[in-house]
């Protein structure tokens, strides 16, 4: 653990660069990790962990735990939850707790509708105690439907003619 | 002699064979010889019985200099075989007319080789019937003028409620960006760059088909204020974006080409339902917004390459970066990332978003920045130059703006997010620690809105000057201490002001040195002063303390994790810096040092060894700054979390 966290520490002390904190863990047949955006733009002090099933079928339903803590020690959090065209959300798509610097864990229950690599989305919003709102943060928890898709073969960054590859978009 | 039979010609074309040639029987052949060739190739035997009929022909025909001209043919209405053409006044260098192969009409073809202004030209086509005359005005040009403007179209951002406003979508030049003249085979022929209004123009073949592309680039090679700077999609081999027509078109046909890179945001359907083009051209332009205020006071200021990541599968989770999990937005290394998956997490628009991390990027390559990154929040005790560095990105997104508020959208729809005031002056645990108050001195250092303690309206070009001198060359850590410090020796009009701001945010402004000497805020909490603690090489050890009380967890960059100390080397030598431990209230510790030169790291001494650090290497005379570390620190959090070492620096033996 040290040796990675050295690299870690070498690069933080070298330039400003991205400390990922993302540590998928595989335990039997679940997927965890833990998302901790706060080295990028600001926004809420929040970290999520995550555990979701590593892959499951279409028509099946299945739960993601998740485990909020924000730094923030006193108000409260306002989530929201929705999902792309592959997941439907089998819950309310709202939760809120109180912000007290503990963990809140959340269980998130969703059906699978198409095979992919799809994204359960979290919206948080943390306010004061007074009710003023503070700052937010967005969060997506990858869940794999069906077997993963191969990954195509990764692309030359240069042409055949040497130069960049050019995407061209058409003009209105 | 009228001749109507191909029979009787074959006749004749043999008898005139026949004949012993000579000047005038070579003569006769010519004259029958379209005659004769038409004889074997066409139905009908060529007819000059009619006199010709030339139509004039309208507009101004425009041709470019050294471009083949495409034949110019003038309709014969007459209908008879032409003898002769000939012009008055004499075509352009280059140009000539002549009877056209089948005989049917007077054609101007040629290479023009100057320039000529529009002129009337008047053809005359004879046969034996008659005469008749055409005029044609003619123009060559050192090129056809190809031109037009690129635009991109900005969803600009809205409070009450925060989101993307999609009803007040704006159209906005695409400025100084590469645009490319391309052939039909996608060929690059020409290369010229928008202005600050999106125009652009080519001078081309009026005969080539051509199309006109923009690059997501912004590209300065010579002379002075250098830079290039690319938008690419990092989850399709680092492509780079550009906007473009639809087909190649013959440039006479079409001389004004405006492009417009269109947001794909269809107001019907609520959703984007079309490509997103404008997008990487917004982050282009809050990146241009950025380099020009800094290019407007400093002419010889180079921006070094920058590549701006963005792809609508960016989005906010950690993974692959080259299928889009990024986490966030964030800077690394002269790469920026940024979040473009819709409905989720989107800051092409959030201008403030991409400012705050080119801020990053500004200060790891044109001034100096020694944070060591990590975890951040708007109330966190960090490590000095965690805070300064982040409040400075904070700050520069509303000076580049002009405005303080920086807000980031998300959600679905883009329809959630968060405002951000830059100079709310309000700010919990305010100090030398709080990127809230270090972004809170900058902004009202900046603006010319004096508002509560601020009176200070220095603009951009003082901070510069810091952060490219002073800032840059520190010989002590990057900090609120060392710009200000700077700053007012600078301004020293303006100390009793900027002291005021400094103040108001619980730090010793009146008194501050580039070290904090004079530091009194502690955050209420022992071993966090002083800010520096001296270490005299070859001298006693000194005892120095790190703490957890303000870890949130997983983190290392906050306030006491590190603590700093300076010493001073009589001479280039060995030195060999040490650090043992000699209390702690949580178990095992694992310290360790690094010790820099004006921003140079000098010994990195990193190793598992618990209790101890040690390291022996080669320093220059002079001063150095030390950070000492508690690793084990990352596994910690709250009070009770102290660890003591002893710190020496000696001459090696």
């Amino acid at each position: 653990m040290k040796q990675l966290s050295l690299l870690l520490t070498t690069c933080l002390l070298i330039s400003a660069c991205d400390l990922t904190v993302s540590d998928d863990r595989t335990a039997g047949e679940y997927l965890s990790g833990v998302m901790d955006p706060r080295h990028g733009k600001p926004g809420a002090p929040v970290v999520i962990e995550y555990s979701v099933p590593k892959q499951f079928q279409i028509g099946n339903s299945a739960t993601v735990e998740l485990r909020f803590q924000s730094a923030t020690a006193a108000g409260l959090a306002m989530v929201s939850l929705h999902t792309g065209d592959g997941l439907n959300l089998l819950q309310d798509a709202s939760f809120e707790f109180t912000l007290n610097q503990q963990q809140q864990p959340l269980s998130v229950a969703i059906e699978a509708v198409t095979n992919g690599r799809h994204y359960l989305n979290i919206l948080v919003r943390e306010f004061d105690e007074n009710g003023k709102a503070l700052l937010g943060r967005s969060f997506s928890v990858p869940i794999q439907v069906g077997q993963p898709q191969e990954k195509p073969q990764t692309k030359q960054k240069v042409a055949e003619d040497g130069e960049r590859r050019i995407i061209e978009m058409i003009s209105k | 002699m009228l001749l109507r039979h191909r029979a009787i010609l074959r006749l004749w074309l043999v008898l005139l064979l026949a004949v012993p040639a000579s000047a005038g029987a070579l003569q006769n052949i010519a004259a029958v010889l379209p005659s004769i060739i038409c004889l074997l190739l066409c139905d009908e035997l060529p007819d000059d019985s009619t006199a010709p009929a030339l139509q004039n022909r309208g507009g101004t025909t425009t041709l470019a200099v050294n471009q083949a001209a495409a034949p110019i043919n003038f309709t014969n209405n007459g209908g008879g075989i032409l003898s002769d053409c000939t012009v008055s006044p004499p075509l352009p260098a280059g140009l000539s007319v002549s009877v056209s192969a089948n005989g049917a009409t007077c054609r101007i073809s040629g290479t023009p080789t100057e320039t000529v202004a529009a002129a009337s030209y008047t053809i005359t086509a004879t046969n034996a019937s008659g005469s008749d005359q055409a005029t044609i005005m003619i123009e060559v040009l050192a090129g056809f003028p190809v031109s037009g403007r690129a635009l991109f179209e900005r969803v600009p951002t809205r409070t009450g409620p925060t989101q993307l406003d999609y009803d007040a979508i704006v159209a906005m030049p695409i400025r100084r960006a590469t645009v490319q003249l391309l052939d039909s085979n996608g060929a690059v022929i020409d290369t010229t760059q928008s202005d600050d209004n999106g125009d652009y123009a080519f001078s081309v073949n009026p005969n080539q088909a051509v199309r006109v592309r923009v690059l997501a680039e912004l590209l300065s090679e010579t002379g002075p204020q250098q830079y290039e700077v690319v938008v690419v999609d990092n989850t399709d081999a680092d492509s780079l974006y550009s906007l473009t027509e639809g087909s190649a078109t013959l440039a006479s046909a079409r001389a004004v080409r405006d492009l417009t890179a269109g947001s794909g945001w269809d107001l019907s359907a609520d959703a984007y339902t079309m490509p997103r083009a404008s997008a990487p051209f917004a982050l282009l332009d809050s990146v241009y917004e950025a380099m020009q205020d800094f290019m407007q006071v400093d002419a010889n200021i180079d921006f070094p390459f920058l590549q701006i990541n963005w792809s609508v599968n960016n989005r906010t989770t950690f993974g692959d970066e080259s299928i889009g999990e990024i986490g966030t937005s964030f800077y690394s290394a002269d790469n920026i990332f940024i979040l473009g998956a819709a409905d989720s997490d989107t800051d092409e628009f959030d201008d403030h978003v991409v400012i705050h991390e080119w801020g990053h990027y500004f200060e790891d390559n044109t001034s100096r920045s020694d944070s060591i990154g990590g975890p951040h929040g708007a109330d966190d005790r960090l490590d000095m130059r965690v805070a300064f560095g982040e409040g400075f990105g904070n700050a520069l997104s509303g000076i580049i703006t002009d405005d303080p508020l920086y807000i980031d959208t998300a959600g679905p729809g883009q329809a959630f997010g968060f405002p951000l005031d830059v100079d709310n002056n309000s700010v919990t645990n305010p100090g030398w620690y709080n990127e809230s108050s270090v972004q809170a001195i900058l902004y009202d250092l900046y603006d010319s809105e004096d508002d509560g303690p601020d009176t200070v309206s220095l603009g951009l070009a003082p901070l510069y000057q810091i952060l490219i001198d002073e800032q840059k060359n520190t010989p002590v850590f990057t900090s609120i201490f060392s710009f200000i410090s700077a700053l007012k020796a600078d301004n020293a009009g303006q100390a009793s002001a900027i002291n005021q701001l400094v103040n108001d945010q619980s730090i010793n402004g009146t008194n501050i040195d580039e070290q904090g000497s004079a530091e009194t805020n502690s955050a209420g909490v022992a071993n966090v002063l002083p800010i520096y603690t001296p270490l005299t090489v070859d001298g006693a050890a000194v005892n120095v303390c790190t703490i957890a009380n303000f870890n949130n967890g997983g983190d290392i960059n906050k306030l006491s994790n590190t603590r700093y100390l300076t010493f001073t080397t009589p001479s280039l030598n060995e030195y060999t810096v040490t650090a043992t431990r000699t209390s702690s209230n949580y178990g095992v510790t694992d310290p360790d040092i690094f010790v820099f030169e004006k921003g140079v790291l000098r010994i990195l001494s990193i190793s598992p060894d618990a209790n101890t650090e040690s390291a022996t290497a080669a320093l220059n005379a002079g001063p150095h700054v030390m950070g000492m570390q508690e690793f084990n620190v990352v596994g910690q959090s709250g009070s009770n979390t102290t660890a003591c070492f002893d710190v020496t620096v000696s001459t090696a033996p």
